[in-house]
């Protein structure tokens, strides 16, 4: 488990997904359950408390409206026994008491009706009955039968006068009533009964009457005694309700119940009905108090209708589930796509780990199959080469010449590719070597000479002054380039030039000043508009896409290089303080150019401007993108501008380490070609009307140390001369006078002028200036005029290389001779003088090897002595010994090259501390001894390399001998040591 | 006369080592090795070429008795046989037979004995192959000198 990549939570977890998801919407369906029942009962609670507050408030206005009434009655009674008893005669009859008790009947809303029933004994019924002239009757309208107590109505209020001379006594419910009002003493209510006259509910109340003031404190007896009758009132109670619950709001949505439970078994209904439905399950009893202890009264309340559903608490909870529900998907989702995308970049990785897998592959497989490739070619090429070589006929001559031309142009391709695989699988490595960038840029030049001139196009070179002699890089990745760019210039320019320009990029602004400057008063004194097209100030005089290679800025250059000439060392010292140069290289050409569209491409591998372009000019675009990648490798960049039609400018700048001073001399000698040096001090005259091109020749001649002067015109270098030859010979007198083959052409009658030059020269005893024709190219015609008119001397074609201009300097000057053997301080001469008379010990197991090796090193002059092991070499190397140098095989049975060089140092470090106790002692000291020991190996890997060195050998040699590797590992130690001990 | 005999041989030559060269049995090494001849050792190639097939039999030999041993264990032996081998096929660029001694050594380091009997046969094989052809382009070459010396005296 433990090598699978890092999956996250989630994805360890994928399976769980779905449960995850049952799990979370189960809990969200528990949860609005929850929130669903939390609201409904705080709604239960809110509703039974909105109903127990309204029974209350109901329960205390009935109660109240009640006690006002019962008071109101008590007043009556105070009344009645106030003016009907206390006075004598009665202030009170039957009209007053009606009036009075209408006239206050707004008093006592609640009661139907008053009404006075004056108690009467048996014994007194005869009296009464006179009295009022009617006979007492009981409930019915009856005549009452003997009792032995009456209580006859006799003042009424007029709305229940029906109940006039009425024996309240008759009834049982008004008996008891008036019984226990007149023990009690108070207000005593009846249980409900229908009302006689309306058949509403209702109760009578009634209260005693006294006639005489009772004792403080007065006893049952006493009360009955003093009782002289009863005033009654019925209440009607359910008007009474009805009016009352119609004056409060929300009337409609409750229903109310009045009870009488005095018997608590028994609860006997007042108001409402008994059987009325409403919401059962929820109800409110409120406790009455009528102001009669003995009955007790109680309010029922209930909703008319059931609770309604609560539509906010299943709303809400219902809308929470959903969005849970909700979330929960889209979590899910969002894992989901997490698991999925995850998925996805694994397998896009295990891709990508693939395709680079198959981009390594491609690599190699081009890398192995150019190598197999070049293998074959090179026995192609040199059987062909043998071939030539051999008695052909003319047509096969020119087929086996097809074929190696054609061989070369593949063998030249597969190195394209083989570079380009080994660039993209980071196989390429640069050396760092000391080289002389001036003469690898004439080589390029030389290479393409040919074929600028067949084509008429003006090919040079310009290195600033600033760029040092020597640099340290790799001269060959460093000519590919050039190569590359000025091949590539060559094969698209038909008219024109092309020019590679070498300079330190230091000081861009005073490009930029200089550049304004001439915009301001530029073209204009010079009368840059010839007829037919604008001449611009070029090489050759045709518009470059990239103005800044103009002669504009390229004369600030020249400037400003003078400057520096003059200006101090100290800026020398100054720049060969830093350990590396950058150098702006610029290829301008003035071909087709590349068309805009095409440009962005112009890097890419096997993209051509457009596919019309290999057919016309062949090639597969290989080419710049390794310049590319060399140029990067170099720590540089590339860049381009180019016009159609107009031409390129490629620039490129690289980063190249100085050489030291040190090693400047030694490897000055093998490297460089080395320019004679016999024409220090001579003096020329380069007379040429572009300036850009004078400037060029004049870095040439310069290289082989002549001094320069620039005349535009012929005129001016004759009169120049003519000035010179007449005054004192203070003034320079030219040795050397280049024409330009343009300006002897433009000024055709100043060769005449030439002529009367050389006379007056003549004339006056002077030598006579060798005149030299430059010329790109030149028809036999043409050359044959050109000697008529005095360029007897020579013609130099271009491109103009240092070395070429010095062999034809050499030529005209006679000076060649003053030189001898300089040409040949290279190849196989060198080794030789290198190893002549060395005496070399080879030690190799392999007799093959041996002999070859022996073979190879005899035939630079070196004595050879062979050992077949490394103990033969250690016996032959016993101390004193005279051998100069050993080569060492590393692969050796019994005791390797490696282990021998061991046992050889220790003994030469044994000697040499011997020999310093000499020393001390006296004796004449002599070098230590440190035998060179060069390994020969099969394989030149750099561990090799590294182990060689660590058990104390001093270089290597790969093995198949090769002569400039020979030259490099033994160059090191006879020349750093010369002479020691020969 | 003589000149036309000498260009035939010449050309012989000439075709011979293309055709070496062409079947990748020699490489640029000979070449190299060739230059090496000068006035005091005019021979020096195929005196080297003969030292060579002189200890390449002498390998050869061991290489094949080291196989042919019973318990057989030697690869380690036969590694140094086959490097010495490479190294002085290389010397004289022979190509083929420094390949087949690669292959051989591939074969040996992975122990199957069955791959070193395959490369040793090819070995053989390639390496009598040489033999002959480099034997004949020797005396082509003999002719050649002794055309030209008797070329020599014509020319004056």
């Amino acid at each position: 488990m433990g090598t699978k990549r890092g999956y996250t939570f989630i994805q360890a977890n994928r399976a769980w997904l779905p449960k995850f998801l049952l799990l979370w919407v189960m809990v969200m369906a528990f949860l609005s359950t929850w929130i669903y029942k939390k609201m409904d009962a705080d709604n239960k609670v809110r509703r039974k408390e909105l109903l127990s507050s309204m029974c209350e408030q109901r329960a205390r206005m009935l109660q109240d409206q009640f006690s006002v009434g019962v008071n109101h009655v008590h007043a009556l009674a105070i009344l009645v026994s106030t003016f009907h008893y206390y006075k004598d005669p009665s202030a009170i009859d039957q009209e007053t008491f009606a009036e009075y008790t209408a006239r206050t009947s707004f008093e006592r809303s609640l009661l139907s009706g008053v009404a006075y029933a004056e108690g009467v004994k048996h014994s007194e019924r005869e009296r009464f009955e006179r009295q009022h002239g009617w006979t007492i009757k009981t409930m019915k309208w009856e005549p009452s039968p003997i009792r032995d107590e009456y209580a006859p109505v006799i003042f009424s209020q007029e709305t229940v006068s029906y109940i006039e001379s009425l024996d309240m006594m008759s009834g049982e419910e008004d008996r008891e009533n008036i019984l226990r009002a007149r023990a009690t003493g108070k207000a005593v209510l009846t249980s409900p009964f229908r009302l006689l006259g309306s058949h509403h509910l209702g109760v009578v109340l009634t209260f005693p009457v006294y006639k005489s003031k009772l004792p403080s404190k007065p006893t049952v007896d006493e009360r009955i005694e003093a009782t002289a009758g009863y005033l009654g009132g019925a209440f009607d109670v359910e008007s009474l309700v009805e009016n009352l619950l119609g004056q409060l709001a929300g009337n409609q949505a409750i229903l109310v119940n009045v009870y009488d439970i005095t018997n608590s078994s028994d609860h006997l209904i007042m108001y409402g009905h008994q059987n009325q439905d409403g919401d059962l399950a929820l109800l409110h009893k409120s406790n009455l108090d009528f102001g009669d202890p003995f009955r007790k009264h109680q309010m029922i309340c209930r909703y008319h209708e059931k609770a309604p559903t609560s539509w906010t608490a299943l709303t809400t909870a219902f809308l929470f589930f959903v969005i849970c529900l909700l979330v929960g998907y889209i979590l899910y989702g969002a894992a989901i796509h997490i698991v999925k995308v995850e998925d996805d970049f694994h397998e896009m990785q295990e891709l990508m780990v693939r395709a680079e897998a198959a981009d390594v592959a491609k690599s190699q497989f081009l890398a192995t199959v150019s190598h197999e490739i070049r293998t074959p070619m090179n026995g192609i090429l040199g059987m062909l080469a043998l071939l030539l070589d051999t008695d052909l006929s003319s047509t096969q001559r020119d087929y086996a010449q097809t074929a190696q031309v054609c061989g070369k142009a593949l063998i030249t391709l597969i190195n394209e590719v083989l570079d380009r695989a080994k660039i993209e699988a980071g196989k390429l490595e640069l050396e760092t070597v000391p080289f002389d960038l001036r003469s690898i840029l004439d080589d390029v030049l030389s290479l393409f000479s040919e074929k600028s001139r067949n084509k008429g196009l003006e090919l040079a070179v310009f290195v600033s002054d600033k760029v040092p002699e020597m640099v340290m890089g790799d001269p060959g990745r460093f000519r590919q380039i050039i190569t590359n760019l000025v091949g590539n210039s060559v094969k698209f320019t038909e008219r024109g030039h092309i020019f590679v320009k070498v300079h330190v990029p230091e000081n861009p602004k005073p490009l930029d000043d200089a550049k304004t400057e001439t915009c301001l008063n530029g073209g204009l004194d010079e009368g840059s508009l010839i007829s037919g097209g604008r001449q611009v100030n070029t090489l050759s005089g045709y518009e470059a896409a990239d103005e800044r290679n103009s002669w504009d800025s390229f004369q600030h250059l020249i400037a400003a290089e003078a400057l520096q000439d003059d200006a101090s060392v100290k800026m020398k010292v100054a720049d060969e303080a830093s350990q590396s140069v950058t150098l702006m290289v610029s290829v301008e050409d003035t071909g087709i150019g590349i068309p805009l569209i095409a440009q962005d491409r112009v890097f890419t591998p096997f993209m051509q401007a457009d596919s019309s372009t290999s057919r016309n000019y062949g090639g597969t675009g290989i080419g710049l993108s390794i310049t590319k990648c060399l140029v990067e490798l170099m720590g540089g960049q590339i860049s381009f501008i180019s016009r159609p039609q107009v031409g390129s400018t490629f620039s490129f700048t690289t980063v190249f380490g100085r050489c030291k001073k040190a090693s400047l001399s030694d490897t000055k000698k093998a490297n460089a070609e080395d320019l004679p040096s016999g024409f220090r001090g001579l003096k020329a005259i380069v007379v040429d009307g572009k300036p850009v091109r004078a400037a060029v020749t004049r870095y040439h001649l310069k290289r082989l140390g002549i001094l320069v002067e620039v005349a535009n015109n012929v005129k001016i270098a004759a009169s120049a001369c003519w000035e010179n030859g007449s005054s004192c010979r203070s003034k320079i007198q030219p040795d050397v006078v280049l024409v330009e083959k343009d300006s002897w052409l433009s000024g055709e009658d100043g060769s005449l002028s030439l002529r009367m030059l050389d006379w007056k020269q003549n004339g006056h005893m002077f030598k006579l200036p060798k005149l030299i024709l430059l010329a790109t190219n030149i028809t036999n015609a043409k050359l044959e005029k050109a000697k008529a008119a005095g360029f007897a001397d020579t013609t130099i074609m271009k491109p103009l290389r240092a070395s070429m201009v010095a062999a034809c300097l050499q030529q005209v000057l006679g000076t060649g001779k003053r030189q001898p053997g300089k040409g040949m301080l290279n190849g196989s001469s060198v080794l030789g003088g290198l190893l002549c008379g060395k005496k070399i010990l080879v030690v190799d197991d392999n007799m093959v090897n041996r002999r070859v090796a022996a073979g190879a090193l005899k035939k630079f002059g070196a004595a050879v002595e062979c050992a077949e092991s490394g103990k033969a070499a250690l016996k032959l190397l016993q101390l004193p010994h005279s051998f100069d140098a050993c080569f060492m095989d590393v692969q050796m049975p019994e005791m390797d090259g490696f282990e021998a060089t061991r046992r050889i140092r220790m003994m030469e470090n044994q000697a040499n501390e011997q020999m310093n106790g000499d020393t001390e002692k006296g004796s004449v000291g002599k070098d230590e001894w440190h035998l060179p020991i060069l390994a020969m190996t099969a394989d030149v890997i750099h561990a090799t390399y590294d182990e060689c060195l660590k058990c104390g050998m001093d270089g290597y040699v790969s093995k198949p001998f090769e002569e400039e590797n020979l030259y490099h590992a033994v160059a090191k130690f006879f020349e750093t040591k010369p002479v020691s001990d020969s | 006369m003589m000149g036309l005999v000498a260009d035939r041989l010449r050309a012989d030559a000439n075709r011979l080592l293309a055709f070496l060269f062409n079947q990748g049995i020699l490489d640029e090494q000979f070449l190299q090795l060739q230059q090496l001849r000068d006035e005091s050792s005019p021979n020096f190639v195929s005196e080297v070429v003969n030292i060579h097939f002189h200890e390449s039999e002498k390998l050869l030999r061991n290489l094949r008795s080291l196989l042919m041993d019973r318990e057989f264990s030697g690869y380690n032996k036969m590694g140094i046989h086959l490097n010495q081998f490479m190294g002085s096929s290389s010397s004289i660029g022979a190509k083929r037979i420094r390949n087949a001694c690669f292959a051989f050594r591939a074969a040996s380091e992975q122990n199957s004995r069955a791959g070193c009997l395959r490369a040793l046969e090819l070995l053989e094989h390639d390496y009598c192959f040489l033999k002959n052809k480099l034997h004949e382009l020797f005396q082509i070459q003999q002719q050649r000198v002794l055309a030209a010396g008797a070329r020599y005296p014509m020319q004056n």
